[in-house]
């Protein structure tokens, strides 16, 4: 087993199953990349290098880059998962979904459904999340909720290397469209991967911590700071459990609600805004389901309910932050 | 000449490179003698205990919960109450200006695969000298991988070269695993030894790694010139856990897995956090699971039959035997003494459960080495 990184890991697992199985392909804007540029193409691999190496691998014909028309990519996307195909498609930040959004909901998300089971589509929607990086309002969103919401897509996570590795391989191998959000700013954390393909199954959450006072459930970037916020709170004699539910949809609400019988306490944290959030949804699931086990009322640690600010102290303001999660988690902690 | 003694992370097995401390037994100002526990040290194997190996006055506790540190750093200092702070603190600078993990961190075990029929191939670790002593070869058991071998061979490897060798089906050796059966895992080291080279060998096996050794030996009793056996399965007198095997096989988290795991150890805390979740990441690798499912079917399906192969084997069998077992063994339970050949030397471990090479590492290197001395 060797370190590797967020972003590594993902590139292995696209190398490992275009290897293991040749109906796999790539399609976005720049997933090759270097088509007029001096170094030729296959130069770029995505804008932060996700898809390196893998035009110079596995040829034209099964890394293709399009134009820049989302609607293009996943309507390809739909017709060749339709036909056969397991298409990986890109929709580089995640603030694009807009354009090609009725291909992905009112059609990927329908086709089994619709077409009385006897379709299937086999796509997997990358894309990127996550502010922090002063990339403005419209490059920053985390909108795992919008696909959250619509039956038919399965929603992945990924909160560290490991798990985007053997995460990915999953989406790739699943019959139903799967969104995979990866985190910019989670790209260049290390851990230890293995070298072989691995698929860790969706719907099963990760204790990250083990512990008996508060449940912490954190997704996506917000996992980093419910990390450090629990390393200060240990310090201070306050032990929290974290669980990283790794696929919003189908959410693990099993293991959620069985931490919560024994800490009777729950803190939330998402980087998407508030209101119809995947923090409300938690906090109402178990406000439905695990009634009976609170302690005390359910904190939600989320940015506000405003577009990503671009002023950088105002972006720092905006996200949930370690002191904002330790100050929740002790608000939760002191109620009696 | 300043009487300064440092208290370093120690080296616990061939594969630690390094240590979290996890809490002090001692505080400052405390005086210790020779064998005192000192601090709880926690690796990705184990959480052990690190005694002090001198006694003195804890002068300075360098190291602090929660800190991971590499094999060989400083993490205390002793000194009589005439040596000066100053000196304590200029020691502690000095030592740490100079220490290079990467000097001690030295794991000794070379890892390589080996071929063996079908397109497969089998991991290796090795370690020791590639002298003319005899070699041990070394088998895990269910689940587990070469690196539960790495406490016993490194004191075996200061004297005779050693072979850990993961069986098809397990850690980084192929998934296939054929039938899955004893004889055919049995075939598949005999294959890995051919590749490696070795003439004669002392077989060592834990668990299904002793039945798979067991059956080495009836298969070809040249080969085998000496064979260990550690809380062996599928023996006379002893029962297979299924429940553990179906709850190992099919456990998806690591919290599921907690309570089988437990049962493997005399102290139920040895199945750390960090141990369940490098299981889970085993089985989730591509066809791992398959490959569990298929010897333990094997296994117990055939249990009767096995456990029958297991008596004639071990009434034909001629070269010297250590067999090294737990009565409090849950899984594999107590195997029936008498069924072993007169020239078995048993050694009933004390204190511990199924992994008495992890639990008690120097006892089971001291019988393997005993079993050693009886080639002579």
């Amino acid at each position: 087993m060797t370190k590797k990184t967020y972003l590594a890991a993902i590139n292995e697992a696209l190398r490992q199953e275009m290897t293991r199985d040749e109906s796999v392909i790539l399609i976005g804007e720049d997933v090759a990349g270097g088509q007029a540029s001096s170094g030729g193409p296959g130069k770029v691999g995505g804008v932060f290098g996700v898809t390196s190496g893998l035009y110079d691998e596995f040829g034209a014909e099964r890394v293709i880059d399009t134009p820049i028309s989302e609607s293009a990519i996943i309507g390809t996307a739909n017709g060749a998962a339709l036909t056969g195909l397991r298409p990986v498609a890109e929709i580089m930040f995640v603030d694009f979904i807009g354009v090609c959004m009725d291909q992905v909901y009112n059609q990927a998300a329908k086709f089994r459904y619709m077409f009385g089971g006897k379709a299937k589509t086999p796509w997997v929607l990358r894309s990127m999340i996550g502010a922090g990086l002063r990339a403005g309002a419209q490059h920053s969103q985390t909108l795992h909720p919008v696909f959250t919401m619509i039956p038919g897509l399965k929603v992945v996570m990924p909160t560290n290397a490991y798990d985007a590795k053997g995460l990915m391989i999953q989406a790739i191998r699943d019959d139903d469209p799967v969104v995979f959000l990866e985190s910019k700013l989670l790209y260049q954390t290390e851990e230890d991967v293995p070298d072989e393909a691995y698929a860790i199954p969706f719907g099963e959450a990760e204790y990250v911590r083990e512990g008996d006072d508060v449940t912490v459930v954190a997704v996506g970037p917000a996992m980093l700071h419910a990390k450090a916020a629990a390393e200060r709170l240990a310090s201070e004699g306050i032990d929290c459990e974290i669980i990283d539910p790794r696929t919003t949809s189908p959410l693990d609400e099993q293991t959620i609600l069985e931490s919560i019988e024994r800490t009777g306490r729950l803190v939330v944290v998402d980087e998407s805004p508030p209101r119809c959030s995947l923090a409300a949804d938690i906090a109402a699931t178990v406000a439905d389901k695990g009634f009976k086990s609170l302690r005390a009322p359910v904190k939600t640690v989320t940015c506000p309910h405003t577009p990503v600010p671009f002023a950088p102290t105002l972006e720092d303001a905006f996200l949930p932050n370690a002191s904002r999660i330790v100050d929740a988690v002790k608000h939760v902690k002191a109620y009696v | 000449m300043i009487a300064i003694e440092p208290v370093k992370v120690p080296k616990w097995g061939l594969s630690m490179e390094e240590g979290e401390i996890v809490q002090w037994h001692v505080a400052e100002g405390d005086r210790v003698a020779e064998g005192d526990e000192l601090v709880d040290i926690e690796t990705t194997k184990i959480t052990n205990v690190c005694e002090a190996h001198t006694g003195g006055l804890i002068r300075r506790l360098v190291a602090k919960p929660g800190q991971t540190l590499p094999v060989g750093a400083l993490i205390a200092v002793m000194a009589e109450a005439d040596v000066s702070d100053a000196d304590i603190e200029a020691y502690v600078a000095e030592f740490e200006s100079h220490f290079d993990p990467d000097e001690t961190a030295d794991t000794g075990l070379v890892l390589s695969t080996v071929d063996i029929a079908g397109g497969r191939s089998l991991r290796v670790g090795t370690a020791g000298l590639s002298n003319d002593a005899m070699p041990m070869v070394m088998l895990h058991g269910f689940g587990g991988d070469l690196q539960n071998w790495s406490l016993v061979q490194e004191i075996i490897a200061q004297s005779h070269p050693t072979y850990a060798i993961e069986l098809p089906g397990h850690g980084q050796s192929t998934k296939d695993v054929g039938e899955g059966t004893l004889t055919s895992l049995a075939e598949g080291v005999a294959q890995a030894v051919d590749a490696l080279d070795l003439d004669r060998i002392i077989l060592v096996g834990h668990s299904l790694g002793g039945a798979v050794a067991l059956a080495a030996a009836s298969i070809d009793s040249n080969r085998v010139a000496g064979l260990g056996l550690v809380c062996p399965a599928a023996m006379p007198g002893g029962e297979i856990n299924q429940s553990y095997l179906d709850t190992f096989v099919e456990a998806r988290r690591a919290r599921d897995l907690r309570a089988a795991v437990s049962l493997l150890f005399g102290n139920p805390d040895l199945a750390t956090r960090e141990m369940l979740d490098e299981l889970i990441k085993m089985k989730r690798l591509d066809g791992a699971k398959e490959a569990l499912v298929a010897i333990k079917d094997g296994l117990l399906s055939a249990a009767d039959a096995e456990a029958t192969a297991m008596s004639e084997a071990l009434a034909t069998l001629s070269c010297p035997t250590a067999l090294i077992a737990s009565k409090a063994d849950q899984i594999v339970g107590v195997p029936d003494e008498s069924a072993f050949p007169p020239h078995t030397e048993t050694l009933w471990v004390d204190n511990v459960g199924h992994m008495p090479h992890v639990e008690a590492p120097d006892a089971v290197a001291g019988a393997l080495v005993a079993l050693l001395r009886r080639m002579n």
